[in-house]
């Protein structure tokens, strides 16, 4: 699996570069920057209108029991953390930069796997050459396995999705989704794994697609749903009788 | 649509934007353009992923206990004995059937068939007992009873295995190649040895069959997000795991980096006899020796059995 999207990913990265060493050096030597901009590294740069969207998080599924506030304090540190990789590899500090610090809220080694990543798991890629970033979505959903009373791991499901302005009037959409894998360790909850994509298009292009996915999901039910309650209670029914048969 | 078709058209995908991302980049640097925006539609560009796990093969050792109702699961005979060895990171995996009746020193307790291990002293010394005969130490021991596969079975809503033979069962028909089956089923398969023209070693070759077939199975139930929190969940309640839950979901997350078509399986080897009037296997200790020392570089098994 690992292979097949280091492959994607070199497909990808060789026109990204072109891209990039193209648009860096357009803006750089154009004549048309004003000689004393203010401030420096946003002169000439579009503002964007949209206004930015917070964090919104929540539990989706809960395995397990908690009380309400346990609950209500474990979505607050699981957004935490969520929002600390949001913020440092995305969100927060000045426009353009190329260094992101995005990864505190990782173990050890799925920050040195990340940092691998870091087209990905950061705005590397981009930050250079914007000059202002909006998110326009920071969704995430959580689902959390607590078996005993005890929150012991979860899967957030994340979107965030963020516009950016660059030098000479570009704006383009950068959306990042996918999975993030939290843990308790000795230093509290944090992201031991993920599985990432990465998505860009103009503004607005991730709403259309999420637009699009939600319309096709009533013709594609999931396989499980597709078997007849009739059929289904037949099987159960077999299921039953064997077990006691079993049992015998 | 196909997946073939998908693909293509994919590609095709992929080939416009590029091809929009070049005009936008032409648009860029001619300045009487006036084209000043991403002319590209929403694409999947790049994906990553990670998991911080140890870096070298996990050993887990699954015992299906012959419990009977009412008996205790950790000290009763195992007829079911597989070592899995895996590599998240690469995705490798090596399953290694065990003969129940392998007839191996077990410490402590001199000469008897391994499952014997179980009675004398639970899962540690069966774990004990296969590292002192083959050569492999598990990281884990995976204990479960008859009732307790079933219900894992029926929680996946069933796992759609291959079977190289034909046999009947009064819970059960098997049919050669692909068989649907639930969880009673799926025991009656995993169990069944006497219609097996190989005995034991067949028996213990559809074990590690339906290792990898389930996890082909749980692969895809986990698929959806929050899936592999509720399946857990369920399994904590019927499985015997002598480990923490945090430690148990991140080995979870591992398992799920294995890739079934880089699993290879092989059943250890021996010659049947008796001893003390008990039928036995000899086991081929020296192959098993051959198969850890190969699959505990990276998980990976070359060369074959």
């Amino acid at each position: 699996m690992l292979d097949r999207v280091t492959d994607k990913r070199r497909r990808f990265v060789a026109p990204a570069l072109a891209l990039a060493v193209l648009l860096g050096g357009c803006s750089d030597d154009s004549d048309d920057e004003p000689a004393t901009p203010d401030p420096p590294s946003r002169a000439g740069a579009p503002t964007i209108r949209q206004q930015p969207v917070g964090l919104d998080v929540k539990i989706a599924r809960l395995s397990g029991h908690l009380p309400k506030a346990a609950s209500r304090d474990l979505t607050n540190r699981l957004g935490h953390v969520v929002a600390t990789w949001f913020e440092g590899g995305f969100l927060a500090g000045d426009y353009p930069r190329q260094r992101f610090s995005g990864y505190a809220s990782f173990t050890p080694d799925a920050a040195r796997l990340a940092r691998r990543d870091a087209a990905v798991t950061s705005n590397v890629q981009f930050g250079s050459r914007w000059t202002q970033v909006v998110p326009t979505r920071q969704r995430v959903r959580l689902f959390v396995f607590a078996p005993g009373h005890r929150p012991s791991g979860a899967s957030a499901d994340v979107q965030l999705v963020m516009v950016g302005a660059g030098s000479g009037g570009t704006a383009s959409e950068l959306a990042v989704t996918g999975q993030l894998y939290l843990t308790k360790t000795a230093s509290g909850w944090r992201i031991f794994g993920f599985d990432l994509q990465r998505s860009v298009g103009e503004p607005g292009s991730f709403a259309a697609h999420l637009r699009a996915t939600r319309d096709k999901q009533p013709a594609e039910p999931k396989a499980d749903d597709t078997k007849p309650k009739q059929q289904q209670k037949k099987s159960d029914d077999k299921q039953r009788r064997q077990r006691q048969e079993a049992r015998r | 649509m196909t997946t073939a078709k998908f693909a293509v058209l994919m590609r095709h995908a992929r080939r416009v934007v590029v091809l929009g991302v070049m005009l936008a980049l032409v648009a860029v640097v001619i300045p009487d353009s006036g084209r000043q925006r991403f002319d590209a539609s929403l694409v999947k560009v790049d994906g990553v992923s990670g998991l911080d796990t140890d870096p070298g093969v996990v050993w887990i050792l699954a015992l299906g206990s012959d419990a009977r109702p009412g008996q205790p699961v950790l000290s009763s005979r195992a007829d079911t004995i597989q070592l899995v060895g895996f590599n998240p990171r690469t995705g490798y995996a090596t399953i290694i059937g065990v003969p129940r009746d392998s007839y191996v020193d077990i410490p402590g307790y001199g000469r008897n068939k391994i499952n014997a291990s179980m009675v004398y002293g639970g899962p540690q010394l069966m774990a004990e007992s296969v590292a002192n005969a083959f050569g492999i130490a598990p990281d884990y021991v995976f204990t479960t009873s008859f009732w307790g596969f079933s219900r894992m079975v029926w929680t996946m809503g069933g796992v759609r295995v291959w079977s190289q033979h034909s046999f009947a069962e009064r819970l059960a028909k098997i049919h050669r190649g692909w068989n649907q089956l639930n969880g009673v089923e799926a025991l009656v398969f995993v169990r069944q040895r006497h219609q097996l023209p190989g005995g034991d070693f067949d028996r213990s070759r559809n074990q590690g069959r339906f290792l990898i077939d389930g996890l082909r199975r749980a692969l895809t139930v986990t698929q959806d997000p929050g899936a592999l929190e509720r399946l857990l969940y369920t399994f904590v309640g019927q499985t015997d795991i002598d480990i923490g839950p945090v430690e148990l979901y991140r080995l979870s997350r591992g398992v799920l980096r294995i890739d079934p078509s880089k699993v290879k399986q092989c059943v250890i080897g021996g010659t049947t006899g008796y001893a003390g009037g008990a039928s036995v296997v000899y086991p081929n200790l020296s192959q098993a020796h051959d198969i850890a020392r190969r699959a505990g570089r990276d998980g990976r098994l070359e060369g074959g059995c």
